[in-house]
């Protein structure tokens, strides 16, 4: 018989004996298929977005005057925050936080005024006895939200003030147009005297009006001051309209001491009783801004490129998959060849003329074949019941799990030939687990791990199976064959390795 | 399951040892073997546990790498084995190593497939299962078969790529006595068909199964030869037994000595006696003649064949082991 036909013949012997051997185990078909699926489906179904509510006791001092407004609107500051009640006893919440019985204390200071008299912010204190520093973070976060909603909500107030003052200015800015439209009588009836009276009484309300307006001008021409360098002017502001008046009021005092100029400085006047009405015009629409606004210009909003809005289960799945594919290759691998020298058979191939190479080629082949029908049904199942996104092509998704399932089964069989037990063998299996679970940028970014510790990561065929995954499944990309050209580059090198080792061990000693 | 034809005639040595040594460290598991077997011939090799007889077969399969001396089997060193050689090979190791989830089926087709036999084995896989006698439990899996059907299950899945020289590593080890004979039947018909093998065995007495037998022990090659030829070493010749009515009074037993063809006399009691002579066939008509000159009753005269466990200590221990008596 020809020579190829029998090395056909011995490396099929292999993937005939390894199917039938999985197959023969329906109870093994079953937890691989229908493990993977079920861990991702109730982790589906069981993840919840929401934020973890934060039971809060609040200590405030008796004397407070916040006491009414915490107790009345405290759950409006923070989505989380439930609020558990108000005590002036800081040692006592502090008890009830250690014992579980709240979540966070929040201690509202004493002397706020006399704090920031001095130049000093007043400390909010929020205490948590959580152990896990994700959850240690989330409280702070929680703790800065809540003091900037305490800041703002102080800045409402003022602004509301602010706004309540403008509507007082509006008296003012009627007896201006008054003394305007008196001047304006006195200058037709050429009475100097009342002329003069009149201008003095518009100079006076001018500046009555300046003085008035100064505090609640201040919010929004600061804003208008943060669009441009070099602001246009706005002829609804009513700073700018005012500072108008000023100038028109202080040159028609000039051209009343120069004869000869009457009918400019009756023009003037007209333009002084147009302002006017502009201003208080300005004004009404300042009063009308909402107050959380004026406070609060500006408002975040994200919002994504992407095709579909990803839900977190759509971004886990791609990495799970991942993760899990690796770990049945190399679990699979990993035992393999072990067992094969735990029962003995390897002293029956080295008698035979099974070469190492066909032995190594027949396992490859087989576990490649079952492990890519494995990832077809698991992704059909994710597909029907979760219904994971594929926004990029089947075909390189295909082509992205054949490169992983080469890497993961040479990791495999590197391990399986380093180990001497079966029980040596699951722990390595365990151990690439835990490394591609913390390594892989399953569990967190690569972005967070030192430059040092990521070349870790980068010898995983987890790590490039996650980002071929999340390119193509979720960002719909063609498939990048930098990352499964690293994949087949650990699949060739770890099959090299095992090929020298299965060589060794079947070599005769 | 004729072996194939071309195979060389009966007589040529298949497996030549000359001095063959393997040593692991200090220890000597193998000590400068130098034997011969013969084409289809069973070839057992004896000794205790640990005195080398799995070396032996490990070096001769290639799987070992001689530490000094020489082998050849068929015509090849074994260490350099070409893949040609070694499917003219077949070994049955120690230990069952049986997939137990596959059925017994597909065993023996994994089995003949490592060897490349081709795709049309059915018919030859058929015989060899016939030839165990296992084809009715052909689709049972190994794990639902008895440690009896295993075993032959293993001497099936060793003769899968019908190999010339088998090398059958203590077969019968854990086998009840009843499937032992069956194993030898098997390896009787085995050797009538032409083939060669190798037999290592613990069970002395299955030494009387093999045309040849090689004693080990502590990794040196105490005496090869056929089993007769290893009893008349043992006893220094062989062995008449003889019951007389009279009693065998020591004056008689030395006159009984003092004759050309006894070598020793051993006198048991009830007036029988055991007589070392060179070769029974022709002194038993002198001992009947001589029991007339002495006018002895002879009830009964024979030759004696001492138990295997018998000639194999006293191969072993020497001529103060086991005696006649």
């Amino acid at each position: 018989m020809a020579r190829p036909l029998r090395f056909l013949i011995r490396i099929s012997a292999f993937v005939r004996k390894e199917a039938a051997e999985i197959l023969r185990q329906p109870r093994l078909v079953i937890t691989l298929v229908l493990g993977p699926f079920l861990i991702l489906l109730l982790f589906g179904l069981g993840y919840s977005a929401e934020p973890t509510p934060l039971r809060t006791l609040f200590v405030v001092p008796e004397d407070s005057v916040l006491q009414p407004y915490l107790r009345e609107n405290a759950e409006t500051f923070v989505q989380q925050l439930v609020y558990e009640g108000m005590i002036s006893d800081e040692e006592l919440a502090k008890a009830r936080l250690r014992s579980g019985q709240v979540d966070a204390v929040v201690v509202i200071p004493d002397k706020v005024y006399e704090t920031v008299r001095s130049s000093q912010q007043a400390v909010i204190t929020i205490y948590h006895n959580r152990i896990d520093p994700i959850r240690a973070r989330y409280v702070r976060a929680f703790a800065d939200l809540f003091v900037n909603q305490i800041n703002q909500r102080i800045l409402q107030v003022f602004a509301e003030e602010s706004q309540q003052e403008a509507s007082t200015l509006q008296p003012g800015v009627r007896a201006a147009k008054e003394s305007t439209n008196s001047l304006h009588l006195a200058m037709e009836s050429d009475d100097p005297e009342a002329t003069q009276q009149h201008l003095d009484e518009l100079d006076r309300n001018l500046t009555d009006l300046e003085t008035a307006l100064l505090a609640s001008s201040l919010l929004l021409g600061r804003l208008k001051e943060m669009e441009a360098q070099d602001p246009a002017t706005d002829p609804q502001d009513p700073t700018e309209i005012l500072a108008q008046l000023r100038k028109q009021v202080e040159s028609l005092e000039e051209r009343d001491r120069t004869p000869g100029q009457e009918e400019q400085s009756t023009q003037a006047v007209t333009e002084i009783d147009q302002d006017l009405t502009r201003l208080d015009t300005a004004l009404e629409e300042f009063r009308s801004i909402d107050s959380q606004v004026l406070v609060t210009p500006f408002r975040g909003e994200v919002r994504t490129v992407m095709a579909v809005d990803l839900s977190l289960v759509d971004y886990y799945v791609p990495g799970v998959l991942a993760v899990l594919l690796q770990h049945l290759c190399v679990t699979f691998g990993a035992l393999s060849i072990v067992a094969e020298r735990r029962s003995g058979t390897m002293e029956l191939f080295q008698a035979s003329p099974l070469s190492a190479f066909e032995v190594l080629a027949g396992k490859y082949l087989s576990y490649l074949v079952f492990t890519a029908l494995l990832s077809a049904v698991l992704t059909g199942l994710l597909e029907l019941a979760l219904d994971i996104p594929m926004l990029g092509s089947w075909a390189h998704y295909s082509l992205a799990i054949v490169a992983l399932l080469f890497a993961s089964l040479g990791l495999g069989f590197v391990l399986s030939l380093l180990a001497q037990t079966t029980s040596q063998a699951v722990q390595y299996s365990m151990l690439a687990l835990l490394i591609s679970v913390f390594f892989s940028g399953f569990f967190l970014n690569l972005e967070l791990l030192r430059a040092s510790v990521r070349l870790i990561s980068w010898a995983i065929p987890g790590t490039y199976a996650l980002q071929l995954f999340q390119d193509i499944m979720l960002r719909g990309q063609p498939i990048n064959l930098f990352w499964v050209g690293a994949l087949v580059a650990i699949g060739a090198g770890t099959s090299l390795v095992a090929w020298l080792l299965l060589r060794r061990t079947m070599a005769r000693t | 399951m004729p072996l194939n034809e071309g195979t060389e005639g009966q007589g040529l040595a298949v497996v030549q040892t000359s001095e063959l040594t393997k040593a692991f460290g200090d220890l000597k598991a193998v000590d400068r073997l130098s034997f011969e077997i013969p084409k289809g011939t069973i070839f057992g090799l004896i000794g205790p546990s640990g005195c080398g007889k799995t070396t032996t077969v490990r070096l001769l399969t290639g799987i070992y790498r001689p530490s000094g001396g020489k082998a050849s089997v068929l015509g090849e060193n074994p260490a350099r084995f070409s893949r040609e050689t070694r499917t003219k090979i077949g070994y049955m190791l120690q230990q069952s190593v049986l997939y137990p989830d596959l059925t017994v089926w597909e065993n023996l087709n994994f089995a003949s497939a490592i060897y490349g036999v081709g795709p049309l084995r059915g018919k030859q896989l058929r015989e060899v299962l016939e030839f165990v006698e296992l084809s009715e439990h052909r689709r049972k899996p190994v794990s639902k078969i008895s440690g009896g059907m295993r075993r032959r299950l293993g001497l099936a899945a060793t003769l899968a790529h019908n190999p010339e020289l088998l090398f059958l590593d203590e077969p019968t080890t854990g086998v009840d006595p009843v499937l032992r004979r069956k194993f030898w039947d098997h390896f009787e018909a085995l050797r009538d068909e032409g083939r060669t093998l190798l037999v290592t065995t613990q069970y002395v007495g299955e030494a009387a199964y093999c045309d040849l037998v090689a004693v080990m022990q502590q990794g040196r090659l105490l005496r090869v030869d056929t089993p007769e030829g290893l009893r008349c070493h043992a006893f220094g010749g062989e062995i008449v037994e003889l019951q007389t009515a009279n009693h065998l009074d020591l004056g008689k037993a030395r006159r009984l000595d003092a004759l050309p063809a006894v070598r020793q006399v051993h006198l048991l009691e009830n007036g029988r006696a055991r007589l070392v002579v060179d070769e029974a066939s022709t002194a038993i008509p002198r001992l009947v003649e001589w029991s007339q000159e002495e006018e002895l009753a002879l009830k009964s005269i024979g030759e004696y064949l001492p138990p295997f466990d018998d000639v194999f200590v006293k191969l072993i221990q020497g001529p103060e082991g086991v005696s006649l008596g």
